[in-house]
């Protein structure tokens, strides 16, 4: 492994930092050399390949004049970074960006690259009992012109005591090839209330590394929804530490990969407290040569006594190339808990597909409602409309008749 | 002719089923195909619905003079068939209305109409639905999922009458019912009665028959039509079973 | 009203026996402890084994070398010094070899009696059993029953070794064809060292007339066991293969890792059922069998089956996987597995189903007992290639937790390259449910009597795919080494 490259990126880099910061970025640049990019041979990567990163070589990115309206949801507050860079134009306020930050723990390697290079990024803190009045579309584009561009952003969130927030990390990009890192830190103090989005609708050539870390404190309550579309080659991990008794976790996803994009999902949920419930529910849409992976894990620890928990994931592979690896683990220390999993794989069913066809319905427009009503678990979370359309416009997926209003006529 | 099939010889997987059987069926008449298990009724069914898996090995369907064998199920269905099946299907996810409003526009677009008014499009689906006696809540859950044997019947009644076709094909659609859902699903047959329509009732006992009169009925064993007669044919198999026709 | 975990602690502490746990005094012959070219050459001599059987050790040996331990099981145990186990035993007066079981040392006799295995022909007809037995005995087999009935259907069925001398043409052509020399690192050390074990071969269109049974048994301080199983059924064959494995009561680890090969050809059916009660070290983790065992059926032949069914209540720490390649077309896998960890034992267990062939199908129900400080991991893989059309797999993994200090883990890997796939996992952990014990309890059902019969029922989906006897010692089994466990 070289790592030459980013060694280069890296003094160059350094030099323009004052002398007090320094020191520190060069003890975090040191524990990335030393742990490099992960391998396969470590369980967690084992279906993930970065062997080829430690000899590429990425610019950090530059703040590049970008065309984002099409993505703006319009009853959102909105923040944009354009290549890891703060474009105040672009942006409705600038309340919550922080100039410097770097992650709270170097878990390994991919975080200590992040730290050596993080620019600043959202920084929302909510004080006790106060509620952010319009939801936070953060807008992470990447863009590459003639070189290859890398950017590195450390995120946080922390919500005092009974506060409430809704978050949209929202990743697009286009252009050649790019590398993007971005470490999420929250802290949900007692009674907080998080609803997070993330959503990725990259293009082919983006590299996406993204790690969430959440603490949650008691009675907190945190709502994580991920959806991956497009064709980006992406690795989100996703922890939450229940840590309060009383902690409550719905964590779900979808993704839809499609060309040769390459999805791997990671979710943890650490019951460190008794009385916590979590929820984790994925489903996976794979098709043309796309290959996901997902690794959901639960962890009890010894007193987390009266833990409930639930991790469902289901796939649905479309294609003779397409590619599912799935890992929903249980690791439990603790005996008074409810703890189970369940796994499918499988394909369209035929029968229903058949059916529909028999009404006179299309075969495309009969799968395409399959597909809507294979995604509509996931969908369905979304309680914030601007973006349904958004994520079932990234789909292709038909419209469902709006049912409230099928009431009030039929009744 | 509304719909003319003649040696038509149909296999599913490696087994012959329908081996050289004739039927025609003229606009305005009901048709009753009757036979002992494993007949060939239901392969029937779904080969004029154009199911995948059925091969059709010799022999041709006509409807309206058009050959039905070359469409696909969905253009079937836009031609005017439609088939009540015996297992209707669960889809979970996909609500019903959503089914109905789909297969609605699906057939307009077929013709070259414009899409059907929302507002017109409930009021169709609100009426008909209260004549097969379905508590529009249950429209808006997924397509049959979690409907009782019974109401899986009356849905299919349901999206029948909304769709309006010309050949409707009702395949054991009596089988399982009690007396009252007999009689709301032969009302629903009754009611879509007209002289440029015709229906195929599938079926092994004469129950139904007793509701929806038919103007012919026909005996299918071993995979061809082995005796036709009116009505009072359905009483004599009612009284003797099978075993005579297949001694005979 | 229920079990308070204080009080099952407490109860498996003073209850616990481990009923097999007796040494026999016999005089052993013994490589002295340490590895090496020129040992694995002295066992080879020993066994007076052909040529190629030794290159075949060396080269296992020479990979062994270069392999480390498999690091991502969920078990602990500290560095195992190689060099320090001896890797031959034979007792003493076998050396000769017992031309029948009128010279086999009585006091062998007297362990295996002891153990509950009727050895004697006589006594196995007028017993309850059909089955003929092999015997391994630390490093070499001691008795093989019924040979000659066996013979007269056309069914081989001796130790490995003798085989090795009597149709080395099956044993070149098989040996190593389903797991390979350099397969994993306790296999690597297998094939190098491996002493003895079983040989079957069923020729075509045979069922083997009876089950067919091996005893396994570590006596002598310090050594390893290492045996080697190879089973074929020819086309049309098949068998019922029992496995029972015990050890004395010692205050050391001793290593045990075994492995096994089955092969079945087109139409075959193999059912291997295992009962490992290997000694599992006393309740502070002290002593006790590491059990690393690999074992692999390769389903070659069109429609052909291979069943595995364990129960796994002994050993200090378990690491075994027995798992199906579905190669034919139709082939059927299936794993059910019931493996309890009490005090302070450590069980990864699980199986790989690898789907090849067209419409294949598997079969994983595992149930997993967590008692004591006890750590229990299943471990699976359903694995479907891009050739599999059709595949179909069912994996339910269920834990029971009984007292706060254990752990029970679950681990499924599913890796799909077909889209007609269909694959499905269920997995459940939870205590014992205390209103079940509380309802047989206020029927009049004592509290361990109760927690027996929850966990009887929780294992017996399981229990059901056994032979009748197997299932019969299984369930008392179980009930042993919960002993206090449950109340």
């Amino acid at each position: 492994m070289s790592l030459s490259t980013y060694t280069e990126r890296f003094e160059r880099f350094a030099a323009t930092l004052p002398a007090a910061e320094q020191q520190q970025r060069q003890a975090q640049f040191a524990r990335f050399l030393s742990s490099g990019f992960p391998t396969r041979a470590l369980e967690e990567w084992r279906y993930t390949d970065l062997s080829t990163y430690a000899d590429r070589d990425y610019s950090l990115g530059e703040a590049l004049p970008s065309n984002v309206a099409s993505e703006c949801l319009a009853d959102a507050e909105r923040v944009v970074y354009v290549n890891g860079v703060l474009n105040t134009e672009l942006s409705t306020t600038s309340r919550w960006h922080a100039a410097v930050d770097a992650p709270k723990t170097l878990r390994d390697g991919l975080i200590a690259l992040n730290a050596a290079f993080a620019r600043g990024g959202l920084n929302l803190q909510l004080p006790k009992n106060e509620r952010l009045a319009a939801p936070l579309q953060v807008l992470l584009v990447s863009r590459a012109e003639s070189s290859a561009v890398m950017s590195h952003q450390c995120h946080r969130i922390e919500l005092g005591e009974n506060a409430e927030a809704t978050v949209l990390l929202q990743f697009v990009g286009n252009g050649g090839e790019r590398l993007a890192t971005h470490v999420i830190d929250i802290t949900l103090a007692a009674g907080a209330k998080l609803q997070l989005y993330r959503l990725q609708d990259e293009g082919s050539g983006a590299t996406l590394i993204t790690q969430v870390e959440v603490q949650q404190a008691r009675g907190s309550q945190l709502r994580a929804l991920t959806i991956d579309l497009g064709a980006a080659f992406v690795r989100h991990d996703f922890s939450t530490d229940l840590a309060g008794p009383g902690a409550d976790a719905e964590i779900s996803g979808l993704y839809a990969p499609r060309g040769t994009a390459h999805i791997d999902n990671h979710t943890r949920a650490v019951h460190s407290a008794p009385h916590c419930r979590s929820r984790s529910h994925y489903r996976g849409i794979i098709d043309e040569r796309a290959r996901a992976v997902f690794n959901g894990k639960v962890l009890v620890q010894p007193d987390a006594q009266k833990t409930d928990s639930e991790q469902r994931i289901a796939n649905l592979l479309l294609s003779r190339r397409a590619e599912v690896n799935a890992k929903p683990e249980l690791e439990i220390y603790a005996d008074d808990v409810k703890c189970a999993h369940g796994a499918t794989v499988g394909q369209l069913d035929e029968t229903a597909l058949g059916y529909l066809r028999s009404r006179g319905i299309p075969q495309d427009a009969a799968r395409a409602l399959l597909l809507r009503a294979f995604a509509v678990e996931i969908l369905d979370r979304i309680t914030w409309p601007a973006l349904a359309a958004r994520v079932a416009a990234g789909m292709n997926l038909p419209s469902e008749m709006p049912l409230a209003s099928l009431d009030e006529v039929m009744a | 002719m509304l719909l003319e099939i003649k040696n038509l010889h149909a296999r599913v997987e490696t087994k012959e089923i329908l081996k050289g059987l004739d039927l025609t069926v003229k606009a305005g008449e009901v048709h009753a195909i009757m036979g002992p298990n494993g007949a060939g009724k239901s392969t029937l069914s779904h080969v004029i619905a154009g199911r995948e898996g059925y091969a059709v090995t010799d022999g041709e369907v006509l409807f309206n003079g058009k050959n039905l064998l070359e469409l696909e199920p969905e253009a079937r269905a836009c031609e005017g068939i439609f088939l009540g099946f015996q297992y209707p299907v669960e889809i979970p996810g996909v609500s019903n209305i959503t089914l109905l409003k789909a297969a609605l526009n699906a057939r307009r677009k077929y013709r070259g109409e414009k899409e059907i008014e929302p507002g017109d499009f409930l009021a169709w689906v609100r009426d008909r639905a209260k004549l097969v006696k379905i508590d529009p809540k249950m429209l808006s859950r997924g397509v049959n999922e979690g409907f009782s044997g019974g109401e899986k019947k009356r849905n299919e009644i349901l999206q029948m009458l909304i769709l309006q076709p010309t050949l409707m094909i009702l395949d054991e659609t009596d089988s399982g019912l009690d007396i009252d859902a007999l009689r709301i699903v032969a009302d629903g047959i009754n009611t879509m009665r007209a002289p440029e329509r015709a229906t195929i009732l599938v079926t092994h006992y004469q129950r139904l028959l007793d509701y929806v009169q038919p103007d012919f009925v026909h005996v299918l064993a071993g995979g061809r039509i082995v005796k036709s007669g009116g009505p009072e044919l359905a009483k004599e198999l009612e009284d003797k079973g099978y075993g005579w026709l297949e001694a005979a | 009203m229920a079990a308070n975990p204080q009080d099952i602690t407490e109860l498996v502490r003073s209850r616990n026996v481990y009923s097999a746990g007796f040494i026999t005094d016999i005089e052993s012959d013994k490589v002295p402890p340490g590895l090496s070219e020129d040992v694995i050459r002295l066992i080879s001599a020993k066994k007076e084994e052909p040529q190629w059987l030794l290159d075949f050790r060396l080269k296992a040996y020479r990979r062994w070398l270069k392999m480390t331990e498999p690091k991502w099981a969920h078990v602990e145990f500290a560095p195992i010094d190689y060099q320090s186990i001896s890797y031959y035993s034979q007792p003493k007066s076998m050396k000769d070899g017992p031309k029948s079981l009128a010279d086999v040392d009585p006091k062998l006799l007297e362990t295996y009696s002891k153990l509950g295995i009727p050895l004697r022909e006589q006594e196995m007809l007028a017993g309850v059993q059909n089955v003929a037995v092999d015997v391994v005995f630390d490093s070499v087999s001691v008795a093989t029953t019924f040979k000659s009935k066996l013979r007269e259907a056309g069914v081989i069925f001796c130790p490995l070794s003798e085989a090795v001398a009597s149709h080395p043409e099956l044993v070149q052509k098989y040996l190593g064809s389903v797991v390979p020399f350099g397969d994993n690192f306790y296999a690597a050390l297998n094939s190098a060292v491996f002493t003895e074990g079983s040989f079957v071969f069923i020729p075509k269109g045979v069922r083997c007339p009876m089950e067919l049974s091996t005893y396994f048994r570590i006596n002598e301080r310090n050594t390893g066991q290492f045996e080697r199983t190879l089973i074929i059924c020819e086309e049309g064959a098949s068998v019922s293969y029992l496995e029972g494995c015990t050890a004395p009561q010692r205050d050391e680890n001793q290593l045990h890792a075994a492995v096994v090969e089955l092969v079945a050809l087109d139409d075959a059916v193999i059912k291997y059922s295992t009962v490992q009660n290997w000694y599992p070290g006393d309740e502070e983790g002290r002593g006790g069998i590491y059990n690393f065992v690999t074992k692999r059926g390769d389903c070659r032949g069109p429609r052909s089956k291979i069943s595995w069914t364990q129960v796994e209540t002994g050993s200090a720490i378990t690491w075994k996987y027995p798992s199906c390649i579905l190669r034919g077309d139709d082939s059927v896998g299936e794993f059910y597995s019931v493996a309890l960890t009490n005090h302070r034992q450590q069980a990864d267990t699980g199986t790989k189903m690898i789907h090849v062939g067209k419409n294949t199908k598997s079969t994983i129900i595992s149930k997993g007992i967590a008692a004591g400080h006890g750590q229990q991991s299943y471990r699976g893989l359903v694995r479907v290639l891009e050739s599999a059309t059709g595949a179909r797999n069912y994996t339910q993994c269920d834990s029971l937790l009984i007292g706060s200090h254990c752990g029970a883990h679950t681990f499924p890997y599913t890796e799909v390259r077909n889209p007609s796939a269909r694959l499905e996992h269920e997995a459940t952990t939870s205590k014992i449910a205390e209103d079940q014990l509380y309802y047989c309890r206020a029927r009049g059902i004592g509290e361990e009597e109760a927690v027996g019969m929850i966990v009887n029922g929780f294992c017996k989906d399981v229990f059901k795919e056994l032979p009748m006897e197997f299932a019969v010692e299984a369930q008392k089994l179980l009930a042993v080494s919960l002993e206090g466990a449950v109340g």
